[in-house]
């Protein structure tokens, strides 16, 4: 683990939005934070084959594994 | 307790719809799974594993991030393509445990069957070498999906004549079976680098339970088949299961059951001499008849979210009973991962949080009780005193039910702080984009 420094303003305000929720401290929601952008910018710079068209076949897959009932 | 002096090799085998009661090492009057039950033995079982959502769109994606999926407005339940890409939406905004394990130095591969776990669901993330097994899949020949015979001469002859006699393209999902691409883990295996993480994901346990003949004991060929089509016309008709229908059914699910142990003694066989830890579990349960149901229908029943679950070869043993959500995974296999005294309990959890795919179902699940909230009623079951949840005994637990309500409310306003993070997240990456 390494330690981040944030003012005691931000980690008021922090603290102000895990109350009622399951975040145990403004720690774990700053890593909440910072990893949910980290991944997006990562993910921003990588060849994109998740943008591949969905094959035909997979319907059928899905629909003979029993998926497509709703 | 030994400490490992390098980063260890992991194995991580997941079967599609692997009832926890069906394995031995959970309840002792099964006897199916022999290995299962002798590799749980050594290692560490977990008595209570509990799956975060029923079916495997709504578990598998938040077991491999540790989060739930949030409700977006683009997708719903009648369209596959939203469902899809609604997972995708998930995979691409989470990090993968397999993107942790490759940071910390793992080759990483995976063999996986079943159709939600594909590319186009962003699943591909964190694998060096990602194999799709399907009938249409870019990695792998159909011809590796069975190795039945039935499925060889079918598939070759039907390919030769024009169109698709009876559907066949839309069924071969039915034939999936480990023993037909085993061949192809066995080679990959040996091409690893170490450390490595291997995850195989085996369809052999999903309906509709084509098993291979050296794993029918109890199943005849005729028998496997008429369930098949049985249940299947079921599904399609919302036709009443006859109770001999039901019974062949399980003795179909039970062989199946088999071929998982099966699969489960040659895969650790033939990965042993990299001496690995070795993770087993299902990504949800299966029904057999109970509330009416049968397969994993988006009911949120103990014989749908519990899972069977050990820890082979990872320096510790006995049994932990205290409950293990599947969405612990992440932070599971990145401790085993790291050189440190692997702790069997670390990630267990009082409560335990499991959605449906639309998230219109939720249940929070102790040891003894389990609240089922589906947005107008909210059903309490005493899990001890009614383990087949036939009775709400909300009425007369009233202080049960209202602090099962609060974890709930808690769970609910940590998602919508999330997907408000999530969106504001979006927003800053795409306006980098733009700059």
């Amino acid at each position: 683990m390494t330690d981040l420094t944030i003012s005691d303003e931000l980690a008021d305000r922090i603290d102000a939005r895990v109350e009622r929720t399951d975040f145990e401290s403004p720690a774990e929601y700053a890593e909440f934070v910072l990893s949910e952008v980290v991944t997006r910018v990562e993910r921003d710079g990588e060849s994109d084959e998740a943008a591949e068209a969905s094959r035909e076949g997979v319907q059928d897959r899905l629909q003979s594994l029993g998926y497509l009932e709703e | 307790m030994t400490v490992a002096d390098d980063p260890r090799n992991i194995v991580m085998l997941t079967a599609d719809s692997l009832r926890a009661d069906h394995c031995g090492f959970v309840d002792s009057a099964s006897s199916l799974t022999p290995t299962i039950d002798r590799l749980a033995e050594e290692g560490v079982s977990y008595s209570e594993a509990v799956a975060p959502g029923p079916r495997t769109p709504s578990s598998v994606p938040v077991f491999f991030t540790g989060e739930f999926m949030t409700d977006d407005p683009e997708w719903s339940m009648a369209d596959w393509q939203g469902r899809q890409s609604r997972i995708g939406r998930h995979m691409e905004q989470f990090t993968h445990l397999s993107e942790r394990l490759q940071r910390r130095g793992y080759e990483t591969a995976t063999f996986t069957t079943n159709p939600w776990t594909t590319r186009e669901s962003s699943f591909h993330h964190g694998f060096d070498d990602f194999n799709e097994v399907s009938a249409d899949s870019p990695d792998v020949d159909s011809k590796h999906l069975s190795d039945s015979t039935l499925f060889t001469v079918a598939d070759g002859g039907l390919k030769s004549l024009p169109g698709d006699p009876g559907g066949w393209s839309s069924k071969k999902e039915w034939f999936s079976q480990w023993t037909g691409y085993f061949e192809l883990i066995e080679d990959r295996i040996e091409s690893l680098s170490e450390p490595f993480f291997l995850w195989v994901f085996v369809l052999d346990s999903h309906q509709p339970y084509i098993t291979p003949r050296a794993y029918r004991e109890e199943s005849a060929a005729w028998e496997m088949y008429y369930s098949i089509l049985r249940y299947w016309y079921g599904e399609t008709n919302d036709a009443e299961l006859p109770d001999r229908a039901g019974e062949l059914i399980g003795q179909a699910y039970r062989d199946a059951v088999r071929s998982v142990d099966g699969f489960v003694d040659a895969l650790t066989g033939a990965v042993d001499a990299y001496d690995p830890v070795t993770v087993f579990f299902s990504d949800h349960g299966e029904a057999l008849g109970e509330h009416g149901n049968f397969g994993h229908e988006q009911t949120l029943y103990e014989e749908n979210l519990r899972v069977p679950l050990f820890v082979h070869n990872a320096g510790a043993t006995g049994t932990v009973d205290e409950q293990l959500p599947l969405r612990s995974l992440p932070e599971l296999l990145c401790d085993l991962a790291d050189v440190t005294p692997f702790d069997p309990a670390a990630h267990t959890r009082q409560f335990v949080v499991s959605h449906t795919e639309n998230n219109a179902t939720q249940s929070v699940r102790t040891s003894r009780w389990k609240l089922v909230d589906d947005g107008e009623t909210a059903r309490l079951f005493d899990l001890q005193g009614d383990p087949d949840e036939t009775t709400d005994v909300s009425e007369s637990y009233p202080e049960v039910a209202a602090s099962l309500a609060d974890v709930l409310a808690s769970h609910d306003a940590t998602q919508t702080e999330k997907a408000r993070v999530g969106d504001a997240a979006a927003e800053v990456v795409s306006g980098e984009a733009d700059l």
